[in-house]
């Protein structure tokens, strides 16, 4: 329907597909989306407008805390006030403060931030002022990375609105290619595995050492194979209609220290970060002691930014402390120089790393704090290596087989991601094969149950 | 290209067939593989299997009576009873049940029907799930009936499970471990120990609700008798209000459609008496004895 319609005309299809498509969650909320629309869309106009600097400074401050005052009412307010009143209550009794019955609308954090990339780089000087209503509303709005990113930037973006795409069967099926995969990575891999992590998570009291550990591994599988699938589907749909946005997950998993972890891992937030956030609090410009401290700052307000949770925070904190630690050690320590063979060191640090990284998951998905440290202190104490054969035949094989998959996708999805992004490769009998085998899969073993993105809630 | 991509379709439609044909046939203990990868892929066998077994068989007269409705049905109409007071009884009752799925059994097997009655409760009112539909899809005693519920439900999982019913080279039920009567009806004799009470999230008329709505009118367009009947469970006062305020005012709004349609509502007839249940939603077979006594007199009553 898009490559049909007159070129002038198809941001409005576009616009409405996404009003569409973000109606679909709640109605409502659509109204809120439109009011961080239409201060950003006006700043942006009156940044460029205006000769004064200091004037400039104040539309871009406007705008800044009007978008952060709807992210706090919507997601960080009933936090702050169901901790002011724990605190209170033991020093007041009977005096609270009353919660907002408010859903935080679906994917707030993200457009939020896609929004004030747009104002602040009006205002650098490094994006003209967006003129064109719709179009705004559409860089804000554009359906495949609407609700979970990848986070993209104007420069990126808005002038690809203007461009005229012309149907390509090569790009179409290259992006095909990417729903599929993300489908895949969905529903046959995070979705059957929600089904265990969910078990284990809620039974961890119940369970010992190897059940969960294998419950983190699961976690840690689901949640890449969850969120990169959400964006390859982003990333193929948009392809199919021409549209090119950046990629948001590079192999994470195989990264050999938590540095690299954040480069790799949710790239379009990692890289807003440190644009918007470590740079201008002065990067490693003033020493190491300030650029260490400026990297914590820049992990707790990520970990914060998941969500209002104390387990997001330490989430945060405990990346904070891995990189901290990775910055202050020597080299050669950290690095197991003394190791002469490069194949096992490489490896010694991945094995490193994705544990460090898995560790910290069970904080991002543990519901309490308290919840996380018990499930953490239940793996070291109890310390029993035996799948419990007391578990039904199927649900037995169904774990070992979801383990066996995770392993198996920890060890191939290097290969897959290359392979699938390559373009001269589309009708190789390789290709095909590797296709038709996924798209099966993806109907006959899929779990098509209602199950959300994961970063939906974000 | 279109060479290429007619191909590459008939390529995937082979590896489709393949994969489904395999985890189809190939079973670990009896179970088809593809139940192992894909828990929406139901096993052929249990009580659903048993009662179309036996609807197959199933010769009714005039007096015969269908009962349509979930665990409750199944576990609280014995063809036994109603033997003794000569009527001929068919449980198509089958777990969790839905409207829909016992419309689409009222319409497949409309030729057979002469009289209904129609078990609810709150639960079976309200969402629309899968469960049922899969089940009653692995088990029907005909292509066409497991067709015919896929007609109404199309979704992957009520698809693949189409598909593996047609695809399973060496199909056999699983052994069903509770006591089964014959003509659909499952017997319980254990007795309620500990104090518990039927739960129900609000209730929120939903898809359910319509198709109630629908087997009422299909019944009647069809010349079919029928009667709703609520059979009893154990609640406690909460539940007992929440029945009486916000349940049944809107059960009404369709009952009062059909005045000739009579409601036999023994939801509370022995709610106080523990030892006539198995578990808080089913009777043991000393409290079904009692309501299905009480059932036949109303229904003897009306007619």
């Amino acid at each position: 329907m898009y490559f049909l319609l007159p070129h002038q005309f198809r941001w409005i299809w576009l616009l409405g597909a996404s009003v569409y498509f973000y109606s679909y969650f709640i109605p409502y909320y659509l109204f809120i989306l439109i009011l961080a629309i239409v201060i950003d869309y006006g700043a942006g106009i009156l940044i460029e407008n205006s000769n004064n600097k200091k004037h400039k400074k104040y539309y871009l401050i406007a705008s800044i805390l009007s978008t952060i005052l709807l992210l706090f009412i919507f997601k960080y307010y009933n936090f702050a006030v169901a901790n002011i009143n724990h605190l209170t209550g033991y020093v007041q009794n009977g005096w609270k403060i009353d919660l907002l019955a408010l859903a935080l609308p679906v994917g707030l954090s993200f457009h939020t931030f896609q929004s004030l990339s747009y104002v602040i780089e009006v205002y650098r000087g490094k994006q003209k002022a967006e003129r064109h209503f719709g179009i705004y509303s559409l860089y804000v709005m554009f359906y495949p990375q609407l609700v979970a990113g990848p986070i993209e930037r104007p420069q990126n973006m808005l002038h690809q609105f203007y461009e005229k795409h012309n149907f390509d069967p090569k790009q179409f099926t290259m992006g095909l290619r990417l729903i599929v995969w993300g489908l895949f990575k969905k529903v046959v891999i995070a979705d059957n595995i929600n089904v265990i992590t969910n078990s284990i998570f809620d039974n961890y009291g119940q369970l010992n050492s190897l059940y969960l550990y294998f419950g983190a591994l699961l976690f840690s599988i689901q949640i890449y194979c969850d969120f990169s699938g959400y964006s390859d589907m982003a990333l193929g749909s948009a392809k199919c209609m021409g549209f090119k946005l950046m990629e948001n997950f590079n192999l994470p998993y195989i990264s050999q220290s938590i540095k690299e972890f954040w480069s790799r891992w949710h790239i379009s937030l990692s890289t807003w970060f440190k644009d918007y956030v470590y740079l201008p609090l002065g990067g490693n410009r003033d020493g190491k002691k300030k650029m260490v401290l400026n990297q914590v700052y820049v992990f707790l307000i990520s970990g914060i930014w998941h969500g209002a949770n104390w387990t997001f925070l330490i989430w945060g904190a405990l990346h904070a402390l891995y990189n901290t630690v990775g910055n202050l050690l020597p080299k050669r320590i950290l690095n197991f120089e003394f190791i002469k063979n490069d194949f096992l060191r490489k490896k010694l640090n991945q094995f490193i790393v994705f544990n460090l990284v898995l560790f910290a998951w069970i904080f991002f998905r543990a519901a309490t704090v308290t919840g996380a440290f018990d499930y953490i202190s239940n793996m070291f104490v109890r310390y029993n290596f035996v799948i419990d054969p007391s578990d039904s035949g199927i649900r037995k094989i169904s774990f070992y087989a979801l383990i066996g998959l995770a392993i198996f996708f920890l060890m191939f999805d290097r290969n897959v991601h290359q392979f699938i992004r390559k373009e001269n490769n589309l009708f190789q009998l390789k290709s095909v094969a590797l296709f038709s085998v996924l798209v099966a899969l993806v109907i006959t073993i899929g779990f098509w149950g209602k199950v959300q993105f994961i970063y939906f809630q974000f | 290209m279109l060479k290429n991509i007619s191909l590459y379709i008939f390529i995937q439609i082979v590896v489709i067939i393949l994969l489904v044909v395999a985890l189809s046939s190939i079973k670990l203990k009896g179970v088809r593989l593809w139940s192992y990868f894909n828990e929406n892929v139901i096993s052929e066998g249990g009580q659903a299997k048993l009662m179309f077994n036996d609807l197959k068989n199933f010769v009714p007269d005039n007096n015969s009576i269908f009962v349509i409705g979930s665990s409750h049905a199944y576990r609280g109409y014995d063809p036994r009873v109603f033997d003794k007071a000569g009527m001929k009884l068919f449980n198509m009752g089958t777990s969790g049940q839905n409207m829909k799925d016992s419309y689409t059994l009222l319409e497949t097997n409309a030729d057979k029907i002469e009289n209904l009655i129609v078990d609810v409760y709150p639960g079976v009112l309200q969402e629309v799930t899968e469960e049922s539909t899969l089940m009653l899809i692995q088990n029907s005693d005909k292509n066409n009936t497991a067709f015919a519920i896929l007609k109404n439900n199309v979704t992957i999982n009520s698809i693949n499970n189409v598909a593996a019913r047609l695809c399973d080279l060496y199909p056999k039920a699983l052994a069903y471990s509770e006591k089964y009567i014959a003509n659909g009806y499952v017997q319980k004799d254990n007795i309620l120990i500990s104090d518990s009470s039927a739960v129900y999230d609000a209730f929120k008329p939903g898809q359910n609700f319509q198709y109630l709505d629908s087997v009422l009118a299909f019944s009647l367009k069809n010349k079919i008798n029928v009667c709703v009947a609520s059979h009893p469970l154990k609640w406690n006062t909460a539940y007992k209000q929440y029945y009486n305020t916000t349940y049944l005012p809107v059960l009404r709004t369709i009952l009062d459609k059909y005045p000739t349609i009579s409601f036999f509502d023994h939801t509370f007839l022995h709610s106080n008496s523990d030892s006539l249940f198995s578990d808080a939603n089913h009777l043991n077979q000393s409290g079904v004895n009692l309501y299905n006594d009480h059932l036949i007199e109303n229904i003897k009553s009306k007619n």
